[in-house]
């Protein structure tokens, strides 16, 4: 337990806590099964500790521990195909951040929250019975009025109203 | 220009893997802002599930026929017909030989391609393979001994098989009193791509050891004996495994199996009768005649598909096809499974339940599904009269849970996924039939099936290859196939009473293989 509490300790002074979230996003996207996530980011976070990492403000942070996450990932990878895989998830990371001018990408999480704030209430409902309650197509159809198919024809489009909004204020920015 | 080309599909390539980030990145925030686990987002993506437009898929259709064509005449088609994702084993055609005895193989002709010898008790070929010597086309050599009894190869007695320097394809026992040299004789085939041991005493290290000297083998199934970790773990050194079966296979527990995580290139995993699954096992009739489902017991001593093995397999980034055959199986599993998976199977498996039907749906990449109605394999076909059996495994079914659930999983998964190639591997129920017609499949294995289930394929235009394996009982059951304009290939087995010169004339533009002969 006292190591436990050293560590978090150690990790709130260095300020990293707040990037766990970016560095699930950034791991995920380069491939990460999603069962890894919560143990790679920890290992991210351990190694970028013993490397005696100092805080250089934000931005110099999260390229750090992106940094360390990628190659931690590439390690674990064997195959040449599969570390090309990871390289370009990266390549399309930093071609998203050149456009945004965001390398965390929390700006587009800001969007993405604005974008479901605007949605109408039903088919926020919708989302958050699907993936929150994580009820079945019928129960859905059930909840409101739909047929089963229709349900995922729903959920698809709330979707790509969700990408379109997103990608609309990217555009604006 | 071809560099061009090349270059072009290495750009397409990159392209296809940076848009698969990208919607990564989307699910991963999506899934923050609900706060839920990102793989809930991911799976349960209702574009992953039908996710072809029908413009994508108009385009893929014509861009398929198109290649099609060009590809039929320059007489490469065969070539064309959908890329395996796995190693898949040969259907080889030529002269063919049987028997069990020195006699019988003294009989094959001189070219013979594809043997098989049962070894009965006392014959000299239990003792020694020299009577294969002169066969050096062979390209498939199976041999089979029901007992240890039947077995008594010297490493001297072995050695003939390491002349056999075509042979791609080998199935052969190996008895308690096999050593590492015995191995070391399999080693010496160069062009040996599948092989098949059924074990009789554990697999060892040095063995392993000596198998690793095989320069093409690209699958390896085990049937029967029992694994320990480090000797799965060492699998990794062979130099193309890429598929690799366990089948009754011993002692696989949780930690054994997840030695698989070292097998970084494994494309396929197939588990066959591992773990309990009490309605799976042989009835006695057909314990009593042997006749269980490839003639082996259930490895009790195993687990199956747990939670646990499925992370672990979440972990091979080459990994693209698992199936699993009267295997146990936790519901856990099928959601702990990686997403990438495009080919995925389960049959013979009567105690699995309709939700694992619908766990399929999830996987975004699936193009290609096993299945069968649930019961248990029958290693008979129709018109075999052996009233007997059947009763004992009706009765049996009769105990399994009720199957219409599972068809009707089935039927609903057939609709959500825009499967590629199909195999059913049994008579298909009415309400799976119904769907099939609407898949957009390019190839269809059907096993067992009726003439109702053969008249699907008329309904199947996009269909290029075919296989029918012990369903065809006279010609007029093929006449469906004539109205498929674009088949390529038909491949048939266990159809000897129909001739394939008349097969040949009925389809004048189908290349037909018979495994028959």
């Amino acid at each position: 337990m006292d190591v436990v509490v050293s560590t978090t300790r150690r990790l709130e002074a260095g300020g990293l806590l707040p990037f766990a979230p970016m560095l699930r996003r950034y791991l995920f996207v380069l491939g990460a099964a999603p069962d890894r996530l919560d143990d790679l980011v920890q290992d991210v976070f351990v190694t970028a500790l013993e490397k005696s990492f100092e805080d250089r403000g934000p931005a110099a942070t999260g390229g750090l521990l992106r940094a360390v996450a990628r190659h931690l990932l590439l390690r674990a990878r064997r195959s040449a195909a599969a570390r090309r895989e990871v390289e370009l998830a990266h390549e399309a990371w930093c071609e998203d951040a050149a456009i945004d001018g965001d390398e965390d990408g929390d700006g587009r999480v800001a969007a993405l929250r604005a974008c479901l704030d605007a949605l109408p209430a039903r088919c926020r409902q919708l989302l958050r019975g699907a993936y929150e309650d994580r009820l079945g197509r019928h129960e859905l159809a059930a909840r409101f009025g739909l047929r089963p198919g229709g349900v995922k024809t729903a959920l698809r489009r709330v979707r790509e109203a969700l990408r379109q909004c997103v990608e609309r204020k990217r555009g604006s920015r | 220009m071809k560099t061009t080309q090349t270059r072009q599909v290495a750009e397409r390539a990159r392209a296809q893997v940076k848009a698969a980030a990208r919607a990564r990145r989307f699910d991963a925030e999506l899934a923050e802002l609900l706060d839920v686990p990102v793989e809930i987002v991911g799976t349960t993506d209702p574009c992953a599930a039908n996710g072809w437009s029908w413009r994508v898929a108009a385009t893929v259709l014509l861009a398929l026929t198109a290649t099609v064509g060009v590809a039929w005449e320059r007489g490469r088609a065969q070539a064309l017909l959908q890329e395996p994702a796995v190693p898949e084993r040969p259907l080889v055609q030529g002269p063919r030989g049987s028997g069990g005895r020195a006699g019988d193989v003294k009989a094959w002709p001189p070219d013979v391609a594809v043997a098989h010898l049962w070894l009965g008790y006392g014959t000299a070929l239990a003792r020694d393979l020299s009577d294969l010597a002169p066969f050096t086309g062979l390209r498939v050599l199976a041999i089979r001994a029901r007992t240890d009894a039947e077995l008594a190869w010297g490493v001297e007695g072995l050695q003939p098989l390491a002349g056999l320097r075509q042979l791609e394809v080998l199935e052969i026992p190996v008895g308690t009193a096999w050593s590492a040299a015995h191995f070391q004789v399999l080693a010496e085939l160069p062009n040996l791509r599948f092989l098949t041991l059924h074990l009789q005493r554990p697999l060892q290290g040095d063995d392993v050891a000596q198998l690793a000297r095989l320069p093409a083998m690209a699958a390896l199934v085990l049937r029967g004996g029992s694994l320990t970790g480090p000797v799965l773990r060492q699998f990794a050194t062979l130099p193309k495994l890429e598929a690799l079966t366990l089948s009754g296979v011993g002692g696989c527990s949780e930690s054994v199996l997840a030695e698989l995580g070292a097998l970084a290139r494994l494309r396929r995993l197939d588990l066959e009768n591992m773990g309990i699954v009490a309605q799976a096992e042989p009835v006695e009739a057909e314990r009593a005649l042997a006749m269980g489902p490839d003639h082996q017991g259930q490895a009790k001593s195993s687990v199956g598909l747990t939670a646990g093995v499925a992370r672990t397999l979440a972990g091979l980034p080459a990994l693209r096809a698992l199936v699993v055959t009267s295997t146990a199986c936790e519901a856990a599993a099928w959601r702990a499974l990686p997403l990438h998976l495009e080919h995925l199977g389960v049959l013979a498996s009567p105690h699995v339940g309709p939700e694992v039907f619908e766990a399929l749906a999830r996987f975004p990449k699936l193009q290609r599904l096993d299945l069968d109605s649930g019961g248990r394999e029958t290693r008979w076909g129709r018109g075999v009269w052996m009233p007997k059996i059947e009763a004992a495994i009706q009765a049996a079914m009769a105990l399994a849970p009720p199957r219409e659930a599972v068809w009707q999983a089935q039927a609903r998964l057939l609709e959500t996924v825009p499967l590629r190639e199909l195999r059913y591997l049994s008579e298909i129920p009415s309400v799976v039939r119904e769907r099939i017609p609407r898949l957009p499949l390019v190839a269809l294995t059907l096993r067992h099936g009726t003439p109702e289930d053969l008249a699907i394929l008329a309904a199947l235009p996009a269909l290029r290859a075919v296989t029918l394996d012990n369903c065809v009982e006279r010609l007029a059951d093929l006449e469906p196939l004539t109205k498929v304009p674009n088949l390529l290939r038909l491949d048939l087995l266990w159809a000897p009473a129909v001739p394939i010169a008349a097969v040949r004339e009925l389809l004048p533009n189908v290349q037909v293989a018979s495994a028959d002969g």
